[in-house]
Formats: structure tokens, C-alpha cells, sequence
């Protein structure tokens, strides 16, 4: 017989090691911290105190304003994104022609390329708007939101899964005169929602964490993301940085806490229905 | 009516990709962009003979060698480990892939801390760095092919007497080949996160052994080199095609 304890013990412990860094910050947020003395690792003062988060609210006002930029950035890549994707993926998974094709294959060409040199030609067309003298889209949030509207992985990924639900229902919904919005609305979506919602967090976490593009088209404090602004917090030495860095990290976490539920709560809804079936097959 | 639910990625991609990497392929023959002179391959031959080509080349195959080497049997252990324990439900490992999650923005005192643990080793730093965000994810794809295999042959090679390392060695390390490509991909793609990791800690002043591909990139996008810029992407994509090309002329021979 199986001693489960162990299995359960390991991934415990491995969690346990996988999370000591972040728990690390966590805690570096309820001390008062002298930043020059936290390089070194050598703290003096080891009260417990909320004055970092105190620091961040009261006299911080640029740290929220940043955070509201990156969810707009966020909101307005990540939502349309999706429905880009998934419009691109039901045309690839229920069209064969010899352009799906193409299509399917220059995605999947863009999605092997490094994210960097897929951001080069979208530079160009930014260099090339700016030095023709119509828009400078530099400081501007549409300057990094363009670029993410467009994701090869999520278009791939959808297309994977569109291909693996059987065309029967497709084409009793077509035979029942349903036109192609309605069946990816009504049929196809309600069986991939938590497919949609995996990679929605995927294209989050790149986004809330996107670095590269923010670095090279933002200069003013007030209009960047807030990873720039971070930057600048611990290049400032900010003493409200710990507080600053476990809002931006804890963020993330309960996104991906949330989407655990609702894959976990599909997870037994498809067995509970499977036991259901089995159960009057039985009968 | 699916090629209008289509348009606009496609028309997006022309936009963002397609014109701007014809017109790359032209600017990597030409010496500036507006009013430029031809120039032939000279942009590829100094690139390909620039020290800072060289050393990003070498210092990225080579991070990407040790850290899928280290992260990739690493995994199978602790996916193995924690299978042969008794647990089976994935839901199990979620905490794991909370570092995947994490943006590297926020931890730049752990990352300070622990090179300064690690006296300093450039390549050992970032490949435990890389190690600690990425093994979660590589226990869970090994995890979920385990539970996917059949039983049946385990216990089968177990009645003919089999100890546990040959069953893991002989039965599941071969059967696990499509997760073994899974991750190896994964491994080389996920690489190219760690140019934020290495930013966080060293910002522009990237030392000579932790200066990558990306790091080159990043150079040549700040200075606005497109012609160099565009002779890397079509460089790339050059491997991308080729690599694509075999594989289905492998497919095509072994029909």
C-alpha cells in the first residue's frame, strides 16, 4: 500500500523551498528597513511595523498612479487579445483551406521567435510614424498596448483546443441555421471558457511583468508601468520599496488562486458528469 | 464569415509583422532607413565577426544548455518522487508554479542576496534563478505524464521482478518521450525570460558573462540600429524555417 504522506510531504517541502524568497519579501515589507543596510543582509531594526505600506499610501501618490496604468495597459492588451485570438483560432480549426494553412504556419513561426525579435519590427513602424511626423507614440500607453494585441501563443493554444472538440456539434449547430459568432459564443465557448481563462492569465503575467518595451519607449515617471517605477523606487532607495514590490507581486498570485478554482471547479464538474453518465450507462 | 472573424489578427499581423519584416529584409542589405545606400551582406559579416555577436551567442547556448540539463532531470526526479509517494491529484503542486507567476520586478533583494551567497558566479546564479522559476512547471508537465501512462506495464514489469530504478529507467524515462520534447522546448523558450531577471540585478551594466542574446538585442533596439536589428531577426528566422523544412522532410522520408 501506497503511504501517501510521503508524495504529500515532498511537494510540500519543495513549495515550501519554491516560496521562501517571496514569503522573504513579504516579510521585508512589515520591518522598518534602512535600505542600504538590507544590501548587506544585515537588519538592526526587526519591529514589526506597517510604516513601509503607511510610506506608500500616505506620501506615495506616483506608485498608485503607475499601478492604475498597468492595469489599463493590462485591460485593454489582454481583452482584446483574447478576442482576436479566438476569432483567428476558430478560423483556423474549422476552415481548410490553403490560407488557414499558411496562416496556422506563420503562427506558428511567430510564436517560436524570440519575444524580442518579434517587438524589432514593430520598433520600425514606430520609428518610421515618428520620423514621417504624425504620431509620437513615445511616453504613450498605445505604444505598448499595439504590440500586445497580437499573441501568437494564445491564437495557437485556442486553435489546439478548438481542434480537439468533436465537429459533430459544429455542424448540428450550422444545420440549425446558427451562424459562426453564434457558435463560437454559444457552443464552442461555454466547453473552453476555462482554456480561455488559462490563457488570459498567461498573457497577464507577461503583461503585469513586461519589462523590454516600457524600458525603451517610456521616460516619464508619472506615465510608465509600474516595473519602471520599481525600478526607480530601488535606484531612489525608497524605504516603502518592500511594501511597493509585495502589492505588485501579490496581484499576480491571487489571479492565479482564482483561476485555480475555477479549473479545479471544471475539473470536478467533468468528473461528477462523468460519474453521472457511467452511473446510467450502469443502469 | 470565418474569414472575417479572422480580419483583424490577420490585419494586425500585416500591420506589426509582415510589412515591417519585408521591408527588414531590404534594410539588412541597405545602410540606414530612409534614402539608404546598399551595402550587400556587409551588415551580416560585421555582425557575425563583432566580439559582443560572438559573446552573446555563446553565453546564451550555453545558459540554455546547463539550465535544461540541471532543470529537465531535476524535474523527473520530484515528479517521480512525489507520484511514487502516493500522491496523485496535480492540483497538489499549484503552490509550485507561484515563482513561474511571480514578476522578476518585485524580488531584486532576493536576487541580490542570493548571488552575493552564490560568491558571485554569474553562471551559477543564473541558472539557479532560472531553476527557481521554472521547475514548477516542468514537475507538473513530468507529473501529468506519469499519472497519463499506463499502470499496466509498471506493474507487469514489477511481477517479473524489476526493481524500482529499472522499471523508472527502462519503462517511464522512454515512455515519457513526447514530455521530454515538451520540456526541452519549453526550457529554451522560457530562456529568454531571464534577460528581466539579469536587468532587475544589473540593469544596463550587464556583466560579460551574463551578456545574451536578448542583452545584444536590447542594445541595438536602444541605439536604433535596424539594419544590425534586422539581420539578427532574419537570422533567426532563417533557423526557425530550416528547422520547420526537416522536420517535415524527416516526416516525408519516413512515409
Amino acid at each position: 500500500m501506497k503511504k501517501k504522506w510521503v508524495g504529500k510531504s515532498i511537494s510540500i517541502i519543495v513549495s515550501a523551498a519554491l516560496l521562501a524568497p517571496i514569503f522573504f519579501v513579504i516579510l521585508g515589507s512589515f520591518i522598518s528597513v534602512d535600505i542600504k543596510v538590507a544590501q548587506t543582509n544585515q537588519y538592526h531594526n526587526l519591529d514589526f511595523t506597517l510604516g513601509q505600506y503607511f510610506t506608500l499610501i500616505v506620501q506615495d501618490s506616483n506608485y498608485f498612479n503607475n499601478l492604475m496604468n498597468t492595469f489599463w495597459i493590462l485591460i485593454c492588451s489582454v481583452v482584446p487579445q483574447i478576442i482576436l485570438a479566438l476569432g483567428c483560432a476558430y478560423y483556423l480549426s474549422y476552415s481548410n483551406g490553403r490560407n488557414s494553412r499558411w496562416l496556422y504556419k506563420l503562427n506558428v513561426i511567430l510564436m517560436l521567435l524570440p519575444f524580442q525579435l518579434i517587438f524589432i519590427p514593430y520598433l520600425f513602424v514606430i520609428a518610421v510614424i515618428g520620423s514621417l511626423g504624425q504620431v509620437n507614440l513615445t511616453d504613450h500607453m498605445l505604444s505598448v498596448i499595439a504590440p500586445s494585441l497580437l499573441s501568437p501563443f494564445a491564437t495557437f493554444f485556442l486553435t489546439q483546443f478548438m481542434k480537439s472538440l468533436p465537429i459533430e456539434q459544429v455542424e448540428a449547430a450550422r444545420i440549425d441555421g446558427a451562424s459562426d459568432w453564434i457558435i463560437l459564443r454559444k457552443v464552442i465557448l461555454p466547453q473552453i471558457n476555462h482554456v480561455v481563462a488559462a490563457v488570459a492569465f498567461v498573457s497577464t503575467i507577461d503583461i503585469w511583468a513586461m519589462l523590454i518595451q516600457p524600458l525603451l519607449l517610456f521616460t516619464d515617471l508619472k506615465k510608465m508601468p509600474l516595473a519602471l517605477y520599481l525600478e526607480a523606487m530601488f535606484a531612489n532607495k525608497s524605504t516603502s520599496y518592500y511594501a511597493g514590490a509585495v502589492i505588485y507581486l501579490l496581484i499576480p498570485i491571487i489571479i492565479f488562486i482564482k483561476l485555480y478554482h475555477i479549473i479545479r471547479k471544471k475539473q470536478l464538474s467533468d468528473e461528477a458528469l462523468k460519474g453521472v453518465v457511467e452511473d446510467e450507462g450502469t443502469i | 464569415m470565418k474569414k472575417l472573424m479572422a480580419a483583424p489578427y490577420i490585419l494586425l499581423l500585416t500591420i506589426f509583422f509582415i510589412v515591417p519584416l519585408i521591408c527588414g529584409l531590404f534594410l539588412s542589405f541597405y545602410d540606414g532607413v530612409f534614402g539608404a545606400s546598399f551595402v550587400g551582406f556587409s551588415h551580416y559579416t560585421q555582425l557575425i565577426k563583432s566580439d559582443y555577436f560572438i559573446r552573446a551567442i555563446s553565453n546564451t547556448a550555453l545558459f540554455i544548455l546547463v539550465s535544461t540539463i540541471t532543470v529537465i532531470p531535476l524535474s523527473f526526479i520530484i515528479a517521480s518522487a512525489i507520484f511514487d509517494g502516493g500522491n496523485s491529484d496535480p492540483f497538489l503542486l499549484a503552490p509550485m508554479l507561484i515563482p513561474f507567476v511571480v514578476p522578476s520586478m518585485a524580488l531584486y533583494y532576493p536576487y541580490v542576496q542570493t548571488y552575493a551567497a552564490l560568491g558571485e558566479n554569474q553562471l551559477v546564479w543564473v541558472t539557479s534563478i532560472f531553476l527557481w522559476k521554472q521547475i514548477g512547471l516542468h514537475i507538473l508537465i513530468y507529473f501529468i505524464g506519469i499519472i497519463l501512462l499506463d499502470p499496466h506495464l509498471d506493474e507487469a514489469a514489477q511481477v517479473d521482478g524489476a526493481s524500482y530504478f529499472r522499471r523508472v529507467i527502462c519503462i517511464r524515462l522512454p515512455l515519457l518521450w513526447p514530455y521530454h520534447i515538451l520540456s526541452v522546448l519549453l526550457a529554451v523558450v522560457n530562456s529568454n525570460r531571464i534577460f528581466n531577471d539579469i536587468y532587475v540585478v544589473f540593469g544596463e551594466n550587464v556583466p560579460s558573462k551574463l551578456y545574451m542574446i536578448q542583452n545584444l538585442l536590447f542594445d541595438l533596439m536602444k541605439s536604433m540600429k535596424f539594419n544590425s536589428m534586422m539581420v539578427i531577426e532574419m537570422l533567426f528566422l532563417i533557423g526557425i524555417v530550416l528547422i520547420l523544412l526537416l522536420s517535415k522532410l524527416n516526416k516525408k522520408v519516413k512515409l
